[in-house]
């Protein structure tokens, strides 16, 4: 029975000491805030800010993933349309393609860098004359970065 | 029933082992955003206009004389608006520029089907409507003529206000 015991013992403190130390990773990210949609902003159909940073730190490799913690983007300011969530989306800033946020989480970028630095993200919200009534719309999101 | 010294030591031993495989594997190491940053948009009422051309010319000859009226011409405004809205238009100033005081209300206009409306310095609706994107709304001019007071010469009216604004 000691030895199993001490066996067993053994064998935590080895792989204790084995283990890594715990992974220090953080995220942050900034209100983003596209302002007042104006008339060339319809005619384009869309609003866009451009270059908002998400700053990372990790000391493992990283992916960063968003999501939105609300179903919608929010209520006209008559209560008669409900802005879909689609309407906001986003891309890495040196790509094209642009995705449409949703509540599932989504990869936004991961690398094998440690350290810290910052990702840069484009926004924009689509705008439509016949749907988009006056109104502030919002919707809150949430980036996570996790250790691959 | 106690457990036997052996069974004791070798359930020890496999909660051991399973204890440290669990540190070792541990939980995914994550972090979420220190505060989930919103998104702000603010959708004010929009209305915009855009017309086809900014100026109408005419060039009456005889016929047109006799008949009173040169023929009409049409400007398309194109009304863009995420409210309700209205197309109004109006004259400026009370008489043209050219070889006599041509009164304003030698232009007519109407939208739509209709008879025509002497233009003035008040503010006429032409159209009305709710949310759209570019939606055409023809406008028709045509002018006065009279062999009486028109003598030969360059007739200039500036400028005829036409904008979008709230019903």
């Amino acid at each position: 029975m000691r030895v199993l015991c001490a066996a067993a013992c053994l064998c935590l403190a080895v792989l204790l000491a084995a283990r890594p130390a715990l992974a220090d990773q953080s995220i942050s990210v900034s209100a983003i805030n596209l302002g007042m949609a104006g008339e060339d902003d319809f005619y384009a159909g869309q609003i866009v800010v451009r270059y908002h940073p998400v700053y990372w730190e990790s000391d493992i490799p990283w992916m960063i993933t968003v999501r939105s913690l609300d179903a919608d983007l929010g209520m006209s300011g008559d209560g008669s349309y409900i802005k879909p969530l689609a309407d906001l989306q986003w891309k890495l800033s040196d790509e094209n393609q642009w995705i449409a946020m949703r509540q599932d989480e989504e990869e936004v970028d991961s690398s094998s860098d440690t350290g810290s630095g910052a990702v840069t993200m484009d926004f924009r919200a689509l705008l439509n004359w016949k749907r988009d009534r006056p109104g502030d719309y919002r919707a809150t999101l949430r980036f996570t970065i996790t250790g691959q | 029933m106690p457990m036997s010294g052996n069974r004791l030591a070798r359930s020890l031993a496999q909660f051991a082992c399973i204890a440290a495989l669990l540190v070792f594997i541990g939980l995914p190491a994550w972090a979420d955003s220190e505060d989930d940053p919103d998104f702000y948009l603010s959708v004010p009422g929009v209305r915009a206009l855009k017309l086809d051309r900014t100026s109408l010319q005419f060039t009456p000859g005889a016929q047109e004389m006799e008949a009173g009226w040169t023929q009409q011409q049409v400007l398309l405004a194109r009304v863009s608006a995420n409210v309700e809205w209205a197309l109004k238009l109006s004259g400026t100033v009370g008489q043209w520029e050219g070889p006599w005081d041509k009164p304003v209300g030698d232009i007519h206009w109407k939208c739509g089907g209709g008879g025509y409306t002497a233009l003035t310095l008040t503010e006429a609706v032409a159209a009305e409507g709710g949310p759209c994107n570019q939606q055409t709304v023809p406008l028709h001019f045509r002018i006065r003529l009279d062999w009486a007071n028109d003598t030969p010469g360059e007739y200039t009216y500036s400028y005829i206000l036409i904008e979008v604004t709230q019903p």
